[in-house]
């Protein structure tokens, strides 16, 4: 069992129902080989950097699980069958998949975004207002840089 | 330091921002922190202008390399300037 992590491009212009069904699908063939999906992430429609069969949108969903290497050969060769498919990329996080670390890790990060969701509810968008300038701040500073080079 | 500033003539020495900065992670899934890393053509910065350790502009390219591969980020891109 490897831990895997699987984001796929689907057909934007799919309906609701059909999008889920397609991940569904997908999801099913991996459970049906024995793999223990951690996480399926559902990104959404969001543009891509370029045209992929002629879609300047895509609907990207993330799975992230632990699998035997021939239930990832598996649902690679169904995702290059599947014309709903847009891209996909398949990368092996680790070698051992360990479900209770992963498990634990996922409780600690949720723990955080909520702690975190938290503290922003409290400080308000004054607090989120400031964040953001920050990160713009640095990248701006940054690019001058490499331009003077 | 100052051997370093004669050689560049020039001011700051560059720092490793992903070794500064630990909270700061490599991520193909994210192409905004990516996007400081190329050109606005989408070209990778190299690590003489970076500032990037070896490792960090090694995981660095992998990661900008896999999000060209799921359209996250521009092979080249023209459409802009």
């Amino acid at each position: 069992m490897r831990h895997y992590e699987t984001l796929f491009i689907i057909n934007p212009e799919l309906t609701e129902e059909d999008t889920a069904a397609v991940v569904e699908k997908f999801s099913g063939i991996l459970t049906d080989r024995g793999a223990n999906m951690v996480k399926i992430d559902l990104w959404g429609r969001r543009r891509m950097a370029f045209l992929v069969k002629k879609f300047n949108k895509g609907f990207y969903v993330l799975f992230d699980y632990g699998a035997d290497p021939a239930a990832v050969a598996e649902m690679e060769r169904i995702f290059k069958i599947d014309e709903q498919i847009l891209r996909f990329l398949t990368v092996k996080k680790a070698d051992e998949f360990d479900a209770e670390a992963v498990a634990r890790a996922q409780a600690e990060a949720e723990a955080k975004a909520a702690a975190r969701a938290a503290r922003e509810a409290q400080g308000e968008d004054e607090e989120d207002m400031d964040d953001l300038d920050e990160d713009d701040d640095e990248s701006g500073s940054d690019d001058e840089d490499e331009d003077e080079d | 330091m100052t051997a370093f500033k004669k050689k560049r003539g020039y001011g700051r020495r560059k720092v490793c921002r992903f070794c500064a900065d630990s909270s700061l992670t490599i991520d193909y899934k994210d192409p905004r922190t990516l996007r400081y890393f190329t050109t606005e053509r989408g070209k990778i910065i190299p690590r003489r202008i970076s500032g990037c350790c070896a490792r960090h502009q090694r995981e660095l390219t992998e990661a900008i390399k896999r999000a060209r591969q799921i359209a996250l980020l521009p092979y080249a891109s023209s459409s802009l300037y």
